[in-house]
């Protein structure tokens, strides 16, 4: 028994078939009388369709451009601002990635001179690297730096920085990193995407506006 | 020596077309980006170079001229409106076509129950005049009350392929459909205007064969 390709002819007649189901088709076609004429008949509906104009007057276009101009309303300009916020929609992901990027890389390299330290091959010239008793090398810095201008709070400050090592190699406070760009990540990707859906709400509703009477 | 020489008049025609082609896209990018800045001017050629492909397809949607007329226009203020959120990766045909068969569906929404059938819409459009015309104009007629039987969904899908000229993508982005519900429908609707057809004209027409 032949298989007819009725549910077929209509893509076929509108040239939307290819690959495999396109072949198929045309094969079936070759061979089969029944298919063949059904596929004429829709040809001569679509010619029927499209030879037969309306016959109607309808506005000439002067007029009908002249009844649309006196309803246009006045529009705001495209606010050039928004084309400038636009970068910003990449560099807050791209910016994230950076930072996390210099975290690995820093860590890598503070773990890898940990490991070679202790075997003893950098003698003590890595020894400064190491977090210690001592306070961390960024804490002496600022200190040195901002020796005569810091008031008591900015040192306790810098003293609690220091003791807490948030620049550290301590496993907890890295972890904390990790968390804290992740965090920033996905609240960017959750703004964008609810970002992204207001603005597709407001085309949805600009094809649904409700016609004026 | 002939051959050559038409040949080369067919690909100078060709190139000329390509070229025509070529050049009303870039002052109809143009046209667009001075609309999109405000330049009423620009959106009004854009309005003439569209009107009447946009009320046309809206008329075969709703079959009343005044509504067509109507829904085009409605069509064109709305686009003004939101010529911001227009990206050129859509033709501004198509662009155009999605607003107005929004708004054609929304005034058919409101006229539902007052439209007339398939028998009474082609008596309406008989006029005296002569024979041919009269015709010509009766199966015009016919074939548009056919078309105006059909749901609105299927007959919304039919006007796009067999008046827009849409691909099945095109209609099923237009209309926020699966591609299968587009060709369900065309299917549908074409199956159902051949029986309509059918019994109304010559056999020849739409016989099977």
């Amino acid at each position: 028994m032949v298989e007819h390709v009725t549910e077929w002819l209509n893509a076929y007649l509108d040239g939307e078939l290819n690959g495999m189901r396109l072949i198929r088709v045309q094969t079936h076609l070759a061979e089969c009388a029944t298919c063949r004429a059904k596929l004429e008949g829709l040809r001569n509906l679509s010619a029927l369709l499209r030879e037969t104009s309306p016959v109607v007057e309808f506005t000439p276009t002067e007029r009908f451009a002249a009844q649309v101009a006196l309803r246009l309303p006045h529009r705001e300009p495209h606010p050039a601002g928004r084309e400038y916020q636009r970068p910003a929609w990449w560099l807050v992901p791209a910016g994230l990635f950076a930072a996390w990027v210099f975290l690995q890389v820093t860590l890598g390299l503070s773990a890898l001179l940990t490991a070679v330290g202790q075997t003893g091959l950098l003698d003590n010239t890595t020894a400064w690297l190491q977090a210690g008793q001592q306070p961390s090398v960024w804490v002496m810095t600022a200190s040195n730096l901002f020796a005569g201008n810091l008031n008591e709070t900015g040192r306790q400050l810098l003293q609690f920085l220091g003791e807490a090592d948030v620049l550290g190699g301590n496993l907890f406070v890295q972890v904390e990193w990790q968390i804290g760009i992740a965090v920033l990540y996905w609240g960017w990707l959750i703004f964008w995407w609810l970002h992204q859906r207001h603005g597709k709400m407001e085309a949805e509703a600009v094809s649904r506006l409700e016609v004026m009477s | 020596m002939g051959d050559v020489h038409v040949n080369k008049m067919t690909v100078n025609k060709e190139k000329g077309q390509r070229v025509l082609i070529t050049k009303s896209a870039e002052v109809e990018a143009d046209l667009i980006l001075r609309a999109q800045q405000g330049d009423r001017n620009a959106f009004g050629e854009l309005v003439r170079r569209h009107h009447r492909e946009v009320v046309d397809l809206v008329y075969r949607m709703c079959g009343d001229v005044q509504l067509a007329e109507d829904a085009a226009q409605e069509a064109f203020v709305r686009a003004w409106l939101h010529l911001d959120s227009y990206r050129p990766l859509t033709a501004l045909r198509n662009w155009l076509y999605r607003i107005a068969v929004n708004a054609a569906l929304d005034m058919l929404r409101r006229e539902r129950g007052t439209g007339e059938d398939i028998q009474s819409l082609a008596l309406h459009d008989r006029q005296p005049g002569p024979e041919t015309l009269l015709v010509q104009k009766e199966r015009a007629a016919l074939v548009q009350a056919a078309i105006l039987s059909l749901t609105p969904a299927s007959r919304t899908v039919l006007v796009l392929r067999e008046y827009g000229e849409l691909s099945y993508q095109e209609i099923a982005n237009i209309l926020e459909v699966p591609m299968g519900t587009v060709m369900s429908r065309l299917n549908y609707a074409r199956n159902r205007l051949r029986e309509l057809l059918a019994e109304q004209l010559s056999p020849l027409e739409v016989e099977d064969g």
